[in-house]
């Protein structure tokens, strides 16, 4: 499966320059010189500067990665092409299959059925595509290119993919489409064993076999965040029992994700901020350390932190007169550099505090980029959880904090579910 | 339907999941012989493998604690239409759970637990997980609902051992993952110092 997923050669079968199409736009994904690229398509004889072939056989060379933007109903026949070629996977874009109608769904069936027989990976159909940053790969029509980073994120929406796709770092990008061939728990089973992912994240619509979805996200040695989507109930058969009705279809289905110990969130916000957490800190326990510059803002910290179940340690002395010693410990809205760095070491060394809040608010006198300098060289120092709320508009601040993997929340409140998913067990 | 009596107590025998002392009798005499064996109070209830929800039909009666209540509850019963029995139980006291198995479509056998009683449904505070569990899974769902508190002894209630909770949890686990039925509910089962108590088996199939 690496093989397709970090292919040498890959057939681009439906290849066009017309604008706005989806053959143009793999085109543009794939076109990085990491890779051999082949242009098939019968109405061209030459594509952006290069031979086109009619038929995926033509080429010489050995193909890996096949994908497939052409309609529906030539699907098979450049499948068969493909079978014929040998290539290692094939990755249909194409829709208009299970998703679509009933003759659909035969057709995909029959399709996966040739590609499996023929030992040939099948990804889709119906997908936005793979994308892999960490090998320069992007076999999508996505609208651009992710950065790099350490998310894999397995989606059945493509479009979910799309809306999130500009906003995070990823280490793989994986559209399931329909999942006729690679199944969803294949997948994540591949994502988990990807060096450069450190956290799985999951969109779900739903799922086919649930005892394999539940035993393959037990058995992930990676962390894992989903979010469930469809939870209106269903019009449900006759049920005669409390348990049939209480137990609702996303019901069970969020269990289960708790039973694999699975981090379920509900929105996508969220989602992004248990990932990074999960991704870049350690695990905490519930004593936790406030540092602020923000009196009001610590306050506001503390009252979520409570209210979580999280503890607030007595802060043992600080040799510092300008502020009063306690949890969460305002060192005023004057604070220096030099008086973070001196707060964060005090509290962060203490015994019963396992992770560190560090809040700023901006004000006249803050040095926002010192600060997140002092704090990732303090976060070198200490393997415990560092977390940050730099508050207001000092994004280059921030963002110099979650290229260095201290994860930022712009609100306090939003520190409570990633803390609580980095919570040990 | 739900399954015939004598069937159900079989099954839960299977598991060794433990019932509170019924029997499970036809006519007066036989009932009158239940009580003397059991003693005072007992619970008086109908069975019917089309009724599901006997309170609805005033099929349940409790606190009886004397013949006369005992041969008034039996003849008020007995003029219940349907019915295929009743059942004459030791009344237990203790704390009301509720205790379920659903064969799920997508995931198959899973079970509920909560707190129970005739409210269940409105008060919601249930966990599920998938059979069949050990018992860490178990106590995790225990934990999860807010209930848990009342197992640790609520303004005076019996402290009920969570090992006890557990336990019945993983062997209607098993049952769950191993025996062919729709749904099951136990509810209420008792808890108190001695143990838990399945007051109640519904086993649809």
């Amino acid at each position: 499966m690496n093989r397709v997923f970090n292919p040498k050669s890959v057939a681009i079968i439906g290849a066009t320059d017309r604008e706005n199409s989806v053959g143009l736009g793999i085109v543009k994904n794939l076109d990085n010189n990491q890779r051999d690229l082949f242009f098939i398509n019968p109405n061209y004889k030459n594509l952006f500067g290069k031979k086109s072939y009619s038929k995926i056989q033509e080429i010489e060379s050995d193909i890996d990665l096949a994908v497939i933007a052409v309609p529906k109903q030539f699907v098979e026949v450049v499948v068969d092409d493909c079978i014929i070629k040998k290539v290692k996977g094939v990755l249909v874009i194409s829709s208009g299959f299970a998703e679509f109608d009933e003759s659909g769904r035969e057709l995909q069936e029959r399709i996966a059925l040739k590609l499996k027989k023929s030992n040939i990976y099948f990804i889709g159909p119906n997908s936005l595509g793979i994308i892999r940053p960490s090998v320069n790969l992007n076999a999508s029509f996505a609208p651009s290119n992710p950065r790099k980073g350490d998310i894999a994120l397995i989606s059945q929406s493509g479009g979910f993919i799309d809306s999130v796709i500009d906003s995070h770092g990823f280490s793989l990008i994986i559209s399931v489409g329909n999942a006729a061939g690679i199944t969803l728990e294949e997948y994540i089973a591949f994502a988990d064993k990807d060096k450069d992912t450190k956290v799985i994240a999951l969109y779900i619509e739903g799922v086919v076999d649930g005892r394999k979805f539940f035993n393959v996200l037990k058995s992930t040695k990676k962390p894992v965040v989903a979010i469930k989507v469809g939870k209106i109930p269903q019009s449900q058969k006759a049920i005669s029992s409390h348990t049939g009705s209480l137990a609702g279809e996303y019901r069970v289905f969020s269990s289960v994700l708790t039973q694999a110990g699975v981090v379920e969130v509900d929105s996508i916000e969220e989602m992004f901020d248990v990932a990074k957490a999960l991704a870049w800190t350690g695990l905490c326990g519930r004593g936790v350390g406030v540092v602020t510059n923000g009196g009001g803002a610590g306050i506001l910290m503390a009252d979520y932190l409570y209210n979580a179940g999280f503890e607030l340690p007595k802060i043992k002395k600080i040799d510092n007169v300008r502020y009063a010693i306690n949890n969460p410990l305002d060192i005023m809205g004057d604070a220096s550099t030099i008086d973070y760095a001196q707060a964060i070491e005090s509290v962060i060394s203490q015994k019963d505090i396992s992770a560190l809040i560090i809040m700023q608010t901006p004000q006249m006198m803050t040095n926002s980029m010192a600060n997140a300098k002092a704090i990732v060289e303090m976060s070198k120092k200490y393997s415990k959880p560092i977390i940050t709320v730099f508050m207001g508009n000092v994004s280059d601040a921030i963002k110099y904090l979650e290229d260095n993997n201290i994860p930022n929340y712009t609100d306090p409140k939003r520190v409570i579910k990633p803390l609580k998913s980095i919570l040990k067990k | 339907m739900i399954l015939e009596y004598t069937k159900q107590e079989k099954l839960l025998k299977k598991y060794n999941l433990k019932t509170a002392p019924s029997f499970f009798v036809k006519n007066k005499k036989d009932a009158l012989l239940a009580v003397s064996k059991m003693g005072y109070p007992v619970v008086f209830k109908i069975f019917s493998k089309d009724c599901l929800h006997r309170t609805e039909v005033k099929g349940v009666i409790t606190n009886i604690d004397s013949l006369k209540k005992a041969k008034d509850s039996f003849d008020k019963l007995k003029s219940i239409k349907g019915i295929d029995g009743i059942i004459i139980q030791k009344q237990i006291d203790g704390v009301e759970f509720v205790v379920g198995v659903k064969k799920d479509n997508v995931f198959g056998p899973v079970v509920m637990f909560g707190t129970g009683g005739i409210f269940v449904e409105l008060f919601n505070d249930v966990s599920f997980r998938l059979a069949p569990f050990n018992k860490g899974v178990a106590l995790s769902m225990i934990d999860s609902i807010k209930g848990k508190r009342i197992l640790d002894g609520f303004r005076g209630l019996p402290k009920i051992k969570k090992e006890d909770v557990a336990d019945l949890l993983v062997k209607t686990s098993l049952l769950a993952s191993r025996e062919q039925f729709s749904e099951i509910d136990f509810n209420p089962v008792i808890f108190n110092e001695k143990g838990a108590f399945i007051c109640d088996i519904k086993i649809i199939q």
